[in-house]
């Protein structure tokens, strides 16, 4: 219950921040339900996987997936989805958390903050890097392929 | 319109797409396709995360070239989707120079959201993502508070002066501080550390942060180190705003606000 609370407020925060971001009406409920699809995947994969870092790659995934998909559905750029859709992965905090740390001479805590952020922002970046290596066909090509060879 | 104003226009264009948070491949990608289409020759782009420089001949030998200076500044994404679209016009080759020349002047000055929406939106926004932060219910209400207010000071600091980047951080992000300790301390909130982080998620830098790792792994190296440096002087002076304020709080209170 209080998981699929936390996968509402994500919503509410992708499409906030999406205001923010300047993202047209129309698609602002597209974006929330990208950040909220992102967010849920992140939990699941997080349970499953007990790291962070994996379960970060995977939901950039999956986000990227889905905001391609819309982009082609809704005929709009793909980053509109994509970095209101990462807003709830992004590593804002951790940046800030490392200054903070550094600032209080607490050296040690505030490393451990940077490599993590860095960890993060590479996950995120894979993993959207991995959603766009993917031919956007690529599943239709198989099913064709298998329909081919069944003739 | 004469070549040179054609030329000005197409790197309008590419500079409009670069300033609102369009990718450096696509705003490539536009400009090419759009001075393909109105006659450039041998046009070379080379477009880094804060500047366009571009070459190219026009007609009978005469060569041009424009290099702009375009700083970093926030995202809006629904002007990266209108100059998506006028370029695919232009590529179809349904737009003449001079109905290109006005629709990217609309576009330019289109806002999609009035500024009290944006604000409240910053509020309600934050709000969300305090209950990612492992906040109480309580906690994402006042953080509402906390954000929409910093949203007003942000516009009235904007209005009133002209401050350096550093500077502007490290003043919003005491204020925001500010605001949820003194919250905290007439005892409205639990968890003082996820509201204070979630009411500077407005602030903190964390998609210029990812942007710069995904320049790094493009091979984008110039645009990777000039995206990370703005990254690290906006967390480093937001970070040290939240110290100085906690630090003066805890001389005022003797040690009664911890993070």
């Amino acid at each position: 219950m209080e998981r699929l609370l936390e996968v509402i407020f994500a919503f509410i925060g992708t499409v906030g921040f999406g205001v923010l971001f300047g993202v047209a009406k129309k698609h602002l409920i597209h974006c929330g339900i990208t950040g909220g699809i992102g967010w849920f995947i992140y939990l699941i994969t997080l349970y499953f996987s007990k790291s962070s870092y994996i379960a970060t790659l995977v939901s950039a995934f999956a986000i990227t997936r889905v905001s391609r998909y819309l982009s082609i559905k809704r005929k709009t750029p793909a980053t509109v989805f994509l970095l209101a859709g990462i807003f709830t992965l992004v590593p804002g905090a951790g940046v800030y958390y490392t200054a903070y740390y550094l600032f209080l001479n607490q050296t040690a805590l505030g490393y451990d903050y940077f490599m993590s952020t860095l960890k993060v922002a590479l996950a995120i970046s894979i993993g959207i890097v991995l959603g766009y290596a993917f031919k956007e066909d690529a599943i239709g090509t198989i099913k064709n392929k298998i329909a081919r060879k069944e003739n | 319109m004469t070549n040179k104003e054609i030329f000005d226009l197409v790197s309008d264009i590419g500079v409009e797409m670069l300033k609102n948070g369009g990718e450096i491949p696509r705003a490539v990608m536009t400009m090419e396709q759009i001075g393909k289409r109105y006659g450039i020759k041998d046009y070379d782009v080379y477009i880094i995360a804060n500047g366009i420089f571009a070459t190219g001949t026009m007609g009978e030998e005469s060569y041009y070239s424009k290099i702009r200076n375009v700083p970093i500044s926030g995202t809006c994404l629904c002007k990266v989707e209108a100059i998506n679209d006028l370029s695919r016009k232009v590529a179809e080759g349904k737009t003449t120079p001079e109905e290109a020349k006005e629709r990217l002047e609309n576009i330019k000055k289109w806002q999609e959201y009035p500024p009290l929406i944006t604000t409240l939106s910053m509020g309600i926004g934050s709000g969300g993502f305090c209950y990612l932060f492992k906040g109480t219910l309580l906690d994402c209400a006042v953080v509402v508070l906390a954000a929409t207010l910093l949203g007003f000071f942000m516009m009235y600091m904007d209005k009133k002066f002209t401050l350096t980047k550093i500077i502007k951080n490290i003043i919003l992000s005491m204020f925001v501080a500010c605001v949820c300790c003194i919250f905290k301390l007439i005892g409205l909130g639990d968890n003082l550390g996820s509201m204070v982080i979630a009411s500077m998620m407005p602030l903190v830098p964390g998609i210029p942060f990812t942007n710069a790792v995904r320049d790094f792994l493009h091979d984008d190296y110039l645009s990777g180190v000039i995206r990370l440096a703005d990254a690290a002087i906006v967390g480093i002076s937001t970070g040290c705003g939240v110290g100085i304020t906690v630090i003066a709080f805890n001389m005022l209170t003797n040690g009664g606000i911890m993070l």
